[in-house]
Parts: C-alpha cells; sequence; structure tokens
C-alpha cells in the first residue's frame, strides 16, 4: 500500500476532481481486469518467466536472466511479489556458497538491489506490516544441523538479522494479519512461528507422531537432530481462521495445526508426497501438489 | 463507493505521515568499543505531537554477514553492542498501529579503543646517514588486540592514523621527520623517536653511523636483457681500506627511456635487487647506500616471442553452451575429447580428434542434468567421469562412462551419494575420483570397481562459509580452488605430508585479496625449477548477459611454492578488460582461456616477476567467435589443453577447437601503416 499510495503523491496537487475520476477508473479497471501476472522460477535453467493469464489462456510474456555467472547455475528457488506490486524478489539458491536475494521492478524487470543470504536461501514472504522478507536459508544439501531464517529490509535490501530455526526449514509464509512467520523444518520435523516485530522464535510445535517431547522449552542445542518421519516441507496459515496447514511429505498427510491452541488438531491423509500446500484469499479450498504422485489435489 | 473513500484516506494518511520523523537517543551517539547501549526511538508529526510506534526495529546497515559484526543487537533485551571502532549506520524503523513505516538511519560513532601499550621496533641492523629508518608501530588496546603498522603498509597505517592521534618527536636534529612520518637519518649520533599515540607512548633509541662505505659497486650477470627477464643485482661495499662490508642497507631504484618514444619505460626493481623491464629501453639502475651510490645500465630489448596462432579446426556446437572438455589418447591409439555441455539437455559428446583439422563428433550420451560442467577421462583412457547440475530429480552426482570405445560410449554407472547439491568439478586420478559437493567440499571415491563407486574420503576447509570450486591432482597433491580461502594443498598419496586418499592431509594455503580464486594449476618451471601453483580468477563484474558479449574480469596469479611453508606471489598475468578461466602449463608456455579474450599462449620461461603481459611475453592468440555460434561472432573461451602439439579450446558459444602455434611470425606489415 506503500507505494500504491506513492503513486499518488504526485497528483496530490492536482484537483481533487482529477484525483476521484482516477480512482474512479483505476477501481474499474480493477474490477473488470481480467489478465493476471505471474513470475515463475526456473531452478536449473536460471531464468524467471513472466506469465500471462487472461482468464483462459496463459502465455509466457517474458523471460528474465538472474544470477551472476553465465557460466554456473545458480539456481533460482523462491520467488514472491512485494504486496504493493512494485518489486518482485527472487533467491539464488547457489553462491559460493551463500545464496543472494535479488530485488526486481515489476514495471521493467530490472535488478533494483541485492543482498547475500545464508546457504541455500529459498521460499520467502513479506510482512505487510514490517515490509520486511522472511526468508529460510533450506541448507538442502548441508549437514543437518539448525539453519536460519533470514529477515531482510526490503527497502535497504540489508539483512537484519538470522533467525535459528530446524534443519532445512521450508516454506516461508507470513499470517493474513503480518504479525507471524511461520516455516516447517524438513529434517527436524518441527514447525516454527516467529514473532515479525520482534524477531524471535516465539512457539515450536513438533509435528511427529507420538512424540512426547515439548520443544518449545528446549534449547536448540540440547535437541537431538533426529530425521523426521513427517517431513514437512511446506505451511501455510489460513486467512480467515486460527489454523494453519502443513504439507507432511514423508507422511503423506496435510496436518492442520490449531493456532490458538499451538496443537495438531488433524492429520488428513493424502496421495504421496504432498510439498507445496495453499489456501484460496476467501478461505474454502486448499491446493495441495503431490510430488510423489505427480498430481495436484483441491 | 466505499472502495474509493478507503483508497483516499490511505492516500491522506499517506501524504500526512511524509511529515513524521523519528527523534532518538541514537542521534550524535558515540560508544565506547563493547559498550552495550539501549536504543530508544519516537516518532513524532511535524507539530512535535508523537506518532505511537507498536514496534521499533533497528538494524545494522551493513546488515549480519559475517564481515559485518560492527554493532550488533541482542533483540529480546532491545540492546545493541558496539564491536569495530568507526562510524556505523544504525537503521530505526518504526511501524505504527496501521502498519505504515517510517524509517531513519542514524550515525553511530565507536571510539577507537584506548591505547594500553604502544611498541616500535625496528629490523635494520645498521642505520647509516642518509637511509630511511624503517619503523614498525606494533599497538595493544584495552582490549588486548594488537595492531601491527608495518612500515610497507602505509594504507592500513594511514587509516589507523587519522583516528587516532599519533605524533613521533625525535631527540635531536639527526633525523628528519616529514608530514607521513617518515624518518631520514641525517647525522651521525645518538637520537631517540617517541611515539605518542593518544598520550601512550615509546621511545626507541637510535644510533645513527657515519656511512662507512667510500666505494659501492653495483653488479649483475647481465646488461642486454629481453623484456620480461629478471636480473638480480648485487653490490660489493668497500671502506676507505678496500674491505669489504657485508649487510649494508642498500636501496634500490631506477629510472629508464623506452626505445620507442611513443611508449614508456615500465619496470619493478624489489628489495632485495631483482630488476625486470616491462618495456624496451635504456634503464639504469641504482644502489645506495647514504649518500654512496653505484649505478648500471641495463639496455632491455624486445622480447620477440611473438609467433603465429592459427585455427585448424573446429567441432561446432552451435544449438548449446559447451562447457569443459578433455582430450585424450584411447585405448586403441587415437586421439579423443570428450565435451561437456551447459544449462542444456545433459548431453556429452564425444569425438575423434586424430586429425584436428577435421574433428569429428562420434557420439554422445545424456544423463539427467542441466548442466555437465566438467568432464575428465583416467590416464588409461577407459573410463570418463561427468559432473551434473540441475538434475531433474535434485540427486545431480557423477555418472562413469566406459569410453574403451569412444564412438560408442557406455554409461556404467551413476553415484550420487553426499553429491546431491550439484558437482560443479572433478578429477580422476589413479582409481579415484575427486568430486566437488555443493561447491563446498570434496568426495574421494575409489573406482576399482567402477560399477560401485566407493566413497574413502573427504576434505572440506573447515571454516564457516567454506566454499570451493575446483580441484586437480598431481603427483598425488590435490590442489583445491577455494575462492576466498585460496588454494589449499592436500597429500593425497605423495607423502609429503602423510596422506592417501582416505587421509587427506593439507600442508600448504596461499590466499589473496580478491577472495575470486577459481582454479588452479601446479607447475614446475623448467627453466629455473621453480615451483609455481598458478591461481586463476573468475569474475563478472556485471553479471549475465545471456545474449551478447559478458563482460569478465580477473587474472592468473603466479605464486612461488617452492618453500610450502613460505609462498610468495611474485608475477600475474592479466589482459586488460578481460578475465580468466581454466589454462594449462606444459614446457614453460601457458595456455590460458581469456574467456572473451580468446585463447591466449604466454611465454614463462626464466624466473617469473611482476606484470607477464606487459612484459611483451605473450607469444599469441585466438579469438574464436563463429558467426554461427550459440552467440554468433561472440568468443568465450571456456578451456585450454596442449595435445600432441595442438591447441585444444572449448568455447561457450562454437564447441570444440584445435590451434596450432606456428613458427612463422605474425606478419607485422600493416601495423605501422605510414611507414615506408
Amino acid at each position: 500500500m506503500r507505494n500504491f499510495c506513492k503513486k499518488f503523491i504526485n497528483t496530490s496537487n492536482k484537483s481533487m476532481r482529477f484525483l476521484y475520476l482516477l480512482f474512479s477508473f483505476l477501481t474499474i479497471n480493477v474490477l473488470s481486469a481480467q489478465n493476471y501476472y505471474l513470475y515463475v522460477a526456473s531452478e536449473s535453467d536460471d531464468t524467471v518467466s513472466l506469465l500471462k493469464f487472461d482468464g483462459n489462456m496463459i502465455k509466457e510474456i517474458k523471460r528474465i536472466n538472474v544470477g551472476f555467472y553465465p557460466t554456473e547455475v545458480e539456481g533460482p528457488h523462491g520467488i514472491t511479489v512485494d504486496p504493493s506490486g512494485d518489486f518482485w524478489y527472487v533467491t539464488l539458491a547457489h553462491g559460493n556458497p551463500f545464496g543472494k536475494l535479488i530485488k526486481y521492478s515489476t514495471k521493467d524487470n530490472t535488478v533494483i538491489d541485492e543482498t547475500t543470504l545464508g546457504l541455500f536461501p529459498a521460499s520467502m514472504e513479506v510482512s505487510k506490516v514490517t515490509g520486511f522478507i522472511y526468508c529460510v536459508n533450506f541448507n538442502l544439501h548441508g549437514n543437518m544441523k539448525p539453519s536460519s531464517v533470514s529477515v531482510i529490509d526490503a527497502e535497504t535490501m540489508t539483512e537484519i538479522t538470522k533467525i535459528k530455526t530446524g534443519s532445512m526449514p521450508h516454506g516461508s509464509r507470513i499470517s493474513k494479519d503480518g504479525l507471524k512467520q511461520y516455516s516447517v523444518a524438513m529434517m527436524s520435523g518441527e514447525l516454527f512461528e516467529i514473532d515479525a516485530l520482534s524477531l524471535n522464535v516465539s512457539r515450536i510445535l513438533n509435528l511427529e507422531k507420538n512424540s512426547g517431547k515439548n520443544h518449545s522449552k528446549m534449547k536448540m542445542s540440547e535437541k537431538q537432530m533426529n530425521h523426521s518421519v513427517v517431513k514437512p516441507t511446506w505451511v501455510i496459515p489460513h486467512p480467515t481462521k486460527g489454523l494453519a496447514y502443513v504439507a507432511g511429505n514423508g507422511s503423506n498427510e496435510i496436518i492442520e495445526v490449531n493456532l490458538d491452541k499451538w496443537m495438531i488438531s488433524k492429520r488428513i491423509k493424502v496421495e504421496k508426497g504432498p510439498y507445496n500446500v495453499e489456501i484460496s484469499p476467501n478461505g474454502r479450498y486448499m491446493i495441495a501438489t503431490l510430488k510423489g504422485s505427480g498430481e495436484t489435489a483441491i | 463507493m466505499n472502495k474509493k473513500i478507503s483508497i483516499f484516506l490511505l492516500c491522506i494518511n499517506f501524504c500526512f505521515s511524509q511529515d513524521k520523523s523519528i527523534i532518538s537517543n541514537l542521534e550524535n551517539l558515540t560508544l565506547n568499543m563493547g559498550e552495550v547501549f539501549k536504543p530508544k526511538s519516537q516518532a513524532i508529526n511535524s507539530d512535535g505531537s508523537a506518532v505511537k510506534c507498536v514496534k521499533v526495529i533497528y538494524f545494522n546497515k551493513k546488515g549480519v554477514f559475517s564481515t559485518a559484526k560492527s554493532i550488533i543487537f541482542d533483540r529480546e533485551k532491545g540492546t545493541l553492542q558496539a564491536n569495530d571502532p568507526g562510524t556505523h549506520e544504525v537503521v530505526a524503523v518504526c511501524i505504527d498501529s496501521n502498519g505504515n513505516r517510517l524509517t531513519k538511519t542514524f550515525n553511530v560513532n565507536v571510539n577507537y579503543p584506548k591505547i594500553k601499550n604502544v611498541k616500535l621496533l625496528t629490523d635494520q641492523k645498521s642505520i647509516y646517514v642518509g637511509n630511511y629508518v624503517k619503523l614498525t608501530f606494533e599497538v595493544t588496546d584495552e582490549f588486548d588486540n594488537k595492531r601491527i603498522i608495518d612500515y610497507w603498509n602505509y594504507d592500513k597505517a594511514q587509516r589507523y592514523f587519522a583516528n587516532v592521534g599519533v605524533n613521533l618527536t625525535s631527540s635531536n636534529d639527526k633525523i628528519r621527520i616529514d608530514s607521513s612520518n617518515n624518518i631520514l637519518a641525517l647525522e651521525e649520533g645518538n637520537t631517540s623517536i617517541t611515539a605518542n599515540f593518544d598520550g601512550v607512548t615509546d621511545k626507541i633509541d637510535i644510533y645513527i653511523q657515519k656511512n662507512p662505505i667510500s666505494e659501492l659497486n653495483l653488479i649483475s650477470d647481465n646488461s642486454n636483457v629481453k623484456t620480461g627477464d629478471v636480473v638480480k643485482f648485487d653490490v660489493i661495499a668497500l671502506d676507505k681500506k678496500g674491505n669489504k662490508l657485508n649487510d649494508m642497507p642498500v636501496e634500490y631504484s631506477f629510472t629508464g627511456r623506452s626505445f620507442d618514444k611513443s611508449s614508456l619505460a615500465s619496470g619493478l626493481i624489489l628489495e632485495d635487487g631483482r630488476f625486470v623491464g616491462d618495456i624496451p629501453g635504456k634503464y639504469v639502475v641504482t644502489a645506495r647506500v647514504g649518500n654512496i651510490t653505484s649505478s648500471k645500465i641495463i639496455n632491455v630489448f624486445p622480447r620477440n616471442v611473438k609467433r603465429e596462432v592459427v585455427g585448424i579446426g573446429e567441432g561446432l556446437v552451435n544449438d548449446k553452451h559447451t562447457s569443459d572438455f578433455w582430450v585424450f589418447e584411447g585405448v586403441d591409439g587415437g586421439d579423443y575429447a570428450v565435451t561437456g555441455t551447459w544449462g542444456a539437455d545433459g548431453k556429452a559428446y564425444f569425438w575423434d580428434v586424430s586429425n584436428p583439422s577435421n574433428l569429428k563428433k562420434i557420439d554422445s550420451v545424456q544423463v539427467d542434468a542441466r548442466t555437465v560442467n566438467d568432464v575428465k577421462v583416467s590416464q588409461d583412457g577407459k573410463i570418463c567421469v561427468i559432473s551434473r547440475e540441475g538434475a531433474s530429480n535434485r540427486k545431480n552426482g557423477i555418472i562413469l562412462i566406459d569410453v574403451t570405445n569412444p564412438g560408442d560410449a557406455k554409461i556404467i554407472s551413476e553415484y550420487t551419494k553426499n553429491l546431491t547439491g550439484g558437482v560443479h568439478n572433478v578429477f580422476i586420478d589413479n582409481n579415484h575420483i575427486y568430486a566437488l559437493s555443493n561447491g563446498e567440499r570434496y568426495y574421494i571415491l575409489n573406482i576399482d570397481n567402477p560399477l560401485q563407486p566407493t566413497e574413502v574420503g573427504m576434505f572440506e576447509v573447515g571454516k564457516e562459509g567454506q566454499a570451493i570450486h575446483d580441484v586437480w591432482i598431481e603427483n598425488g597433491i590435490a590442489y583445491s580452488s577455494n575462492w576466498r580461502d585460496g588454494v589449499y594443498l592436500v597429500d593425497v598419496g605423495n607423502g609429503i605430508a602423510g596422506g592417501s586418499p582416505s587421509n587427506p592431509v593439507s600442508f600448504g594455503n596461499y590466499s589473496y585479496d580478491s577472495g575470486a580464486h577459481h582454479a588452479t594449476f601446479p607447475y614446475k618451471s623448467k627453466s629455473t625449477g621453480k615451483f609455481y601453483t598458478v591461481l586463476g580468477d573468475e569474475i563478472f563484474p556485471k553479471g549475465v548477459n545471456p545474449n551478447g558479449t559478458n563482460e569478465t574480469a580477473g587474472f592468473l596469479h603466479f605464486v612461488d611454492f617452492t618453500d610450502t611453508k613460505n609462498p610468495k606471489e611474485v608475477a600475474k598475468y592479466e589482459l586488460p578488460t578481460h578475465g580468466s578461466h581454466n589454462f594449462w602449463i606444459q614446457d614453460d608456455i601457458l595456455y590460458v582461456a581469456m574467456y572473451t579474450g580468446g585463447l591466449r599462449i604466454v611465454d614463462l620461461s626464466g624466473d617469473l616477476l611482476g606484470d607477464l603481459y606487459k612484459q611483451g611475453r605473450e607469444i599469441g592468440y585466438l579469438l574464436t567467435g563463429n558467426p554461427k555460434g550459440y552467440i554468433p561472432n561472440d568468443t568465450m573461451v571456456w578451456g585450454a589443453q596442449l595435445y600432441k602439439g595442438h591447441v585444444f579450446y572449448s568455447d561457450f558459444n562454437s564447441g570444440l577447437g584445435a590451434a596450432k602455434v606456428l613458427d612463422d611470425k605474425p606478419d607485422n606489415s600493416k601495423t605501422n601503416q605510414y611507414v615506408e
């Protein structure tokens, strides 16, 4: 919204009538718009495609080469668009050795700025409250040890802090109110909640079945890094309810977590290998990719 | 209609927010090292009324990367701590109840730590009238951190002296101290120098001797040399009675004029008296001890090593990029090559190169990868190993291929354990494969049974942020190229450090400031017997340009590793505006892929010192851009290999090529068009 309003700054000296007409035009345009734009990262090709969907057809309208080494695969992995729609961000997983976060303009898809993050930076999202980007350092090919969530100030592209979480964190998603960030640790089988304002881990939930451990009261160093059976790969908070859904890639289930009680409220059996989970903005539908069976479930 | 109103109100809100600002106790803040401070900030409107911040978040504008710990934050306690002296930017972000952000950057000054102790040192045994006194400052601060300000590293001294009150004085007029704190001995006798660092002092007593030399003779083994030849100068110093004086503090310098009036004389002379001329001309080399000098004239003639380099054959690959290659003798005695492909369909091509003017593609394999970055073949010509990156199942790893009949290459096995992060480079040596893993370390695999490679060892630098780009094996020593950590020499069977493939033992390391160390070639000079590791950079200063010429930078660093415990960087090969990639050295000749600068061939004979390119050591070059290339006419040479008298190369845009260095000198008849 910040940048949306910014566009109107230039018109602030014009007459109120002009503003009204402009707002009207924009609103009508929004309501009648049939075009949707998507950015898609191609991990092994070091490219990002801009797709246009008009309600019937989807087509690639631009392909953007990303990265810094023409002769090395840098692996664009996570991609997100700023709530204002003015910028998009992509993580490059492979650096030497740390990966990068690159900021682009949606206007002309040119690079604006960059910063270095941790090992294999992956999924991320921007909080509408703080304006910060919360990005997991997946460390996909590293040793089984706790990794982190990087918090980046999108305005200055500064990595503000690294918050220690679990082993192979993935699926960074922000609550609707912008105040909580959720990620799962794939190899330690945990759900992490980070307070978007205090920049600390506020709660940890063990997602394994038959686990009696209360991880939230344990220090990270005290925990044994056992290989998770659930292998959670993604988490999405519900847009209207106090629930979050976790893809249990190893246990072939979608796990419903009651965020108020901070406990697992349901385990939904699905086909093999759920990986990504998203929920429609109205909260009515969940879509999950089933990597093992090569299907998409709704 | 409601929507329109709300957008309008939001705009009003934003417009107002432009008049808000942050006031903070960070303003004009000065801290001492180690001091912990609790910042307090408040957003206010232009009329001074308070704006409620739900939260104020602070951060160091340098970020949290390992090199930026100057100001760190304890977010639970809400404090910051000063760790490095200097001025640092701290950003305060106020987030109000509507989710609007307001930011302000504050300069926080951190005082240099108080100095506890200063020590003045010199290693000069004798100081004579007319010589400079070479002082070293050893400064210990209140945290017991020691800072050595060496005589030669004045860049560091200047930065430090600008922040600390430094004053040098002498007890009498026997020395003169200039504005840069250089100390010149003027008169015989005792004097003392006192250094005052913010009130902490130390004194050093110096005896300036009368110069005992009455005659100084500068000698060298040669007066007529070629550009790039290293001339070692020595002096014979005699006293009044004609007695020889040893260990005199000699200072060397030179002047010169180039033979070509359109050029400028240039060269280098070291403290130990080694001189090299870059440009043909007459040079006057001078040795000085105090006010006694001796000079000698050196004529430096053109090196005259230029030769014609011609393209012999091309194996065009223009539907995809080509990566690395390897030329080898097959079990049938024929000559073959394998090339990788980049960002494509996982293919590796096999070539018959027995006739370099007719490079024939004879087979290919396709594996699950986007990039087959590296390819190598065993010494016996039987097994080829190729690396995988971008595999669809993310398992990557390596593929072993039976190349006993290169025209019918057969995949033997796939190996992915610990290599899922992608293998960028590989090497094969004595039935062992050295495979990079995720750009962090390399694993050593035994392939006695190529159907089932077995992991026997692993080497990693063991530092935070360790990274590796390449590994090369020669004589049982693995040379890994580790970006900012430089080259590591690891015994994997040589015996120098008791290592083996299952017990790799590191015994040597050299790194340099740019941190761009990408490839290593070990090289023992045939002409001098010196042992070098040649360390290549890889730099793309402007990132990726997939449709045109990429800008490249970086050069080759020549490090004299004859004494493995005391490596010294002595020379460089830098081609202006073009960066280095892979290279090969044989019989004192360098064959280097300079990416956009083409294939370059450089004379490395004799001792190596200084700027090899400037010295006219380049024998010749070949630009490999092809009108039918993946990017037409775009030269982007990846690697070079001398094989049976031909220089083979791979080009990112055009595939495999073969060149020949002829005995003929290049035709320069059109160079000076107006000279009859």
